[in-house]
């Protein structure tokens, strides 16, 4: 009993003072390439980019750093820190606070004032995957609608090269096939293959398939922020507010960086 | 009388009683229309029909024809049109629903009115992604995602001292003099012993700095052949010693225990935690490396890592104190192995020794490569002259 105790008191005893270390490095949000005060006309006000940038998006990684002092994460790129507790068992709070960072930032630079236009490569490429770019736009802004509570929206590319919808739920994030957080309990029947012949559901036939294979996390391509925050400031909560978001959200994409991200396969 | 599933069960069941057979043919579970065919209980089933007659009304789903928002009507087609190129579809081209994947080029230019309805089928060949390459050229932009590490500042983090540029002074500032009591010293030490001051043994600061620049040397060395260095220091006071030290050259370490094995019995200690080989085959067991070089900045309490590097021939770099015998290690640094700076000030020594045999490494790829270059560029030149 005693020296159960003991062994328990080592586990947690901070390093001594007697060993110096210099301070590890902490994590700042990076950059936007624009500023916060103009916000990304026409989806987001210099009000709403303020709440998603400047207090949610550095409030999550202030939460990071907290998270990670003294811990094997310290002085570990976020992207590893990311990837690193979405493998362990147990990080969740850090795994949470990273992805909804990492997820914000991705969204974030995705978007601009003066967006590039979409390159035929890349129409054509979504309309292997889809059928038609009108197709995508009409699947993604249903699955976007129809994610019922927080979440991200996003077109992910999977092993063999082919585009599919993803809908994760709260801090879920494409990376990890066990993070996903994809299960959207409010939905009437618990399989994704019904969901998908409902078309108020957030799934649909282009969206990933509902058997996860052994190691298969997707690459994420592009991702709207459903969650309120991101939408409320601008657009209100009332449906046809959410519908015009998602509307405004493919005016604003930039294509140019969109398509620096999809793997050019030999037919690209 | 009819031969029922159900009667077809009792009769095997009295023959051979540990028959399986298919759930589906005892009619346990419903197989949609051909299960309650050939039923003799035909009264239950005539009651459950009844039942569940008006089922699939109840539980209608909206067809994915129908626009589901009607006021997004800029994306998607009206309903009637879509309709009605859908049944014109259908009737007009039955052979392009067939094969999706491939006729959907001459598909598409058969009946452009297609493209506008759901029937379309994507022209989508699964080829599979090369995935090392799609991360490598991913990557640098997903790590700039989410955060951003602060850089260190170049002014405040003190630059590590070369051994070319050590002094006498520096070594006894670190307190490296100063041995055990003389009543616990090892003969073999003596060569490296200054004299005796205080019932201690002091050590001759101009042996260790001798050592501890050959011991840079070989460093390097192995460092600018692309070893594997590793640094062992366990004592309590000294893990962020021996951890900076190794992070600051992309060595390894070990700041806790060194569980004995660790070289001999690679396979089990090592092996669960080594990724498999790229070209490994089905079956084949991960391969755990060894250390090239391995240095102990306690040698007197790792014994067993010394005893398994020199059972695999592995050179090891230590600090020896006037308790330990120097000949365990292969290069011996005589010095003090209790004070926090001493220790400090040879592991960064010798961390900076690394990095000038890693910066060697580097200047050499780049001399080859450049001359390949040259070379290709020339025999590319001697082809065109040739030509002409």
């Amino acid at each position: 009993m005693l020296r159960s105790a003991l062994r328990l008191h080592r586990a947690i005893a901070t390093p001594l003072a007697s060993s110096f270390r210099p301070a590890a490095r902490l994590h700042t949000v990076p950059p936007l390439p624009y500023t916060v005060e103009a916000g990304v006309s026409p989806l987001l006000s210099p009000t709403a980019l303020k709440v998603i940038y400047a207090d949610h998006l550095a409030g999550l990684v202030d939460r990071v750093n907290e998270l990670i002092a003294g811990t094997q994460y310290e002085d570990k790129a976020f992207y590893e820190v990311l990837m690193d507790s979405a493998r362990s068992l147990n990080e969740l709070q850090l795994f949470n606070n990273a992805s909804q960072a990492w997820n914000n930032d991705f969204f974030l630079r995705s978007l601009s004032s003066t967006p590039g236009k979409m390159s035929d490569a890349l129409a054509k490429r979504i309309a292997d995957c889809f059928g038609s770019v009108e197709v995508f736009r009409r699947e993604f802004t249903t699955n976007a609608l129809g994610l019922f509570g927080s979440g991200w929206t996003w077109l992910v590319e999977d092993r063999d090269g082919r585009l599919v919808l993803l809908n994760t739920y709260n801090a879920g994030s494409p990376h990890h096939r066990r993070r996903m957080q994809r299960h959207d309990e409010t939905a009437t029947n618990s399989d994704l293959v019904s969901q998908a012949q409902n078309p108020y559901s957030g799934v649909s036939r282009y969206s990933a398939p509902a058997k996860q294979m052994a190691n298969n996390s997707y690459t994420p391509i592009l991702c709207i922020s459903m969650w309120e925050h991101a939408y409320l400031t601008d657009y209100g909560v009332t449906r046809e507010g959410r519908q015009k978001y998602v509307e405004t959200f493919f005016k604003t994409v930039d294509w140019s960086v969109v398509e620096g991200r999809v793997f050019r396969a030999g037919g690209f | 009388m009819t031969y029922s599933p159900r009667a077809i069960l009792r009769v095997s069941q009295k023959q051979a009683p540990h028959t399986w057979m298919r759930a589906t043919q005892i009619g346990l579970y419903s197989t949609g229309k051909g299960s309650g065919a050939g039923d003799d209980d035909d009264d239950d089933d005539d009651i459950l029909d009844a039942m569940l007659a008006g089922v699939e009304d109840d539980f209608a789903v909206a067809k994915p024809s129908s626009p589901v928002t009607p006021k997004l009507s800029e994306l998607s087609p009206s309903p009637i049109k879509s309709e009605a190129s859908y049944t014109s579809a259908n009737l007009d081209t039955p052979a392009s629903s067939d094969a999706p994947a491939s006729s959907d080029a001459p598909a598409s230019s058969n009946a452009p009115v297609r493209e506008e309805t759901d029937v379309l089928e994507p022209a989508f060949t699964p080829k599979p992604v090369d995935i090392e390459k799609r991360l490598k050229a991913l990557l640098p932009e997903f790590m700039s995602y989410g955060g951003q590490l602060v850089r260190k500042p170049k002014s405040t983090s003190k630059s590590n001292p070369s051994s070319h540029s050590l002094t006498i002074a520096e070594l006894l500032a670190a307190g490296l003099h100063l041995g055990h009591s003389t009543c616990l010293w090892n003969v073999a030490s003596m060569p490296f012993i200054f004299g005796i001051r205080d019932g201690i043994s002091i050590i001759n600061l101009e042996h260790t700095l001798t050592h501890l620049r050959r011991a840079c040397n070989v460093t390097k060395v192995v460092a600018r052949q692309g070893g594997i260095i590793l640094f062992i220091g366990t004592r309590d006071g000294m893990e962020y010693v021996t951890i900076d030290a190794a992070k600051s050259c992309n060595a390894y370490y070990v700041s806790t225990k060194w569980c004995p094995g660790t070289i001999t019995n690679a396979q089990q200690i090592i092996g669960p935690h080594t990724p498999r080989q790229p070209d490994a085959r089905p079956g084949d067991l991960p391969k755990p490396f060894r250390p090239d070089l391995i240095i102990v900045l306690n040698p007197m309490e790792n014994m067993n890592a010394i005893k398994e590097a020199t059972r695999f021939n592995i050179p090891t770099i230590g600090i020896t104190d006037t308790n330990a015998d120097p000949r365990i290690v292969s290069y011996p640094i005589p010095g003090n192995d209790d004070s926090v700076r001493g220790v400090e000030l040879v592991a960064n020594v010798l961390a900076e020794a690394a990095k000038e045999g890693d910066a060697l490494a580097v200047e050499v790829s780049k001399r080859q490569s450049r001359q390949m270059i040259e070379e290709r560029v020339d025999r590319m030149k001697a082809v065109m002259s040739g030509r002409q």
